[in-house]
């Protein structure tokens, strides 16, 4: 009995620590057929956070369709998103603004400039797929 | 006498021993209790140590079911939190949470989890902890019985040609005129 007990507390443990000393970091795969949005995503407030992205492509992959790219982002709840950030396309660019009107483009994930992130409200940001074929892809928080 | 007062006070201890939530030193505690009995028999004498044993077998029940209870909490509390898989050290938010049309707030969710596996440690260690508080002395006497058996053994062998010295004197006499 205390060795089951002994097992258990461990494995707890273990479980919480792992869970403790990870960092402030989500990671988020999309995989949206065409025309679709994920789910808004809220970023955390009053601080900088950092957005990695990366899209996959399409199942048939095109090499137009894969893409590599990071912003940060600062979130004033309930007034605006800014953003400063760099795209991936044959000639890479940098992107920046503030905003909170919905729909309004962030950055472009995928090197043909079909998927992006954009507004979704003043306080979320959302990932929309406006090529006509599925993409896939993720996205990575760290705040 | 010695074997009338070991003859009594084991089957009452052994019956107390069974039962997981009482400890070593009240079963011995009722035993000395029994022993003095069996010498003075005072029944009057005997019933405040009586009842302390009751009491304190009680006290320590009560103890040990809370700390069960808070072993269980945590373990429920680790059951119903959400497991959110940690991957190259980052949180994965499940797909269908991020193709589902709520908005989801990563901040919100890695903390929550946070909270919850804290919650989940502190309530299962600190049960965990209390149970072997209160088994100590089964845990202590189990481990050092453990490490006394092989011990014992030779101690046994030469405790015999002690009980018996003459048998022992003999033979090295017999060895000695040879």
């Amino acid at each position: 009995m205390a060795t089951v007990v002994a097992i258990i507390t461990s494995m707890v443990a273990a479980n919480a620590t792992q869970t403790i000393t990870a960092p402030n970091a989500a990671f988020i795969s999309y995989n949206l057929a065409a025309g679709a949005n994920s789910a808004a995503i809220t970023p955390a407030t009053n601080r900088s956070v950092l957005v990695m992205f990366c899209s996959t492509g399409p199942s048939g992959l095109a090499g137009q369709d894969t893409g590599v790219g990071q912003v940060s982002l600062l979130h004033i709840p309930s007034w605006f998103i800014q953003w400063f950030g760099f795209e991936s396309t044959s000639v890479p660019t940098v992107t920046s603004g503030l905003g909170g009107l919905v729909g309004r483009h962030i950055v472009w994930i995928d090197g043909a400039h079909l998927v992006d992130i954009q507004v979704a409200s003043a306080d979320t940001i959302l990932i929309h797929n406006g090529n006509s074929v599925t993409m896939a892809g993720n996205v990575t928080l760290v705040w | 006498m010695k074997q009338m007062l070991l003859g009594t006070s084991p089957i009452r201890m052994k019956q107390k021993l069974s039962k997981a939530t009482t400890a070593l030193p009240f079963t011995s505690c009722f035993a000395l209790s029994q022993n003095t009995q069996a010498v003075t028999p005072a029944p009057e004498a005997m019933r405040p140590n009586r009842l302390m044993s009751v009491h304190g077998n009680r006290h320590r029940r009560s103890l040990a079911l809370i700390c069960w209870l808070v072993f269980a909490a945590g373990l429920l509390v680790q059951f119903f939190s959400p497991h959110l898989k940690v991957s190259n050290g980052a949180f994965v938010i499940p797909p269908k949470m991020a193709a589902g049309r709520n908005a989801i707030r990563p901040d919100e969710i890695v903390g929550g989890q946070r909270r919850m596996q804290l919650l989940s440690v502190l309530l299962t260690v600190s049960g965990a902890l209390g149970l072997a508080f209160l088994y100590r002395d089964m845990l202590i006497g189990g481990a050092s019985r453990r490490s006394s058996e092989p011990v014992e053994e030779p101690a046994c062998r030469d405790s015999t040609r002690s009980q018996h010295p003459d048998a022992t004197r003999k033979t090295l006499d017999e060895e000695t005129n040879t």
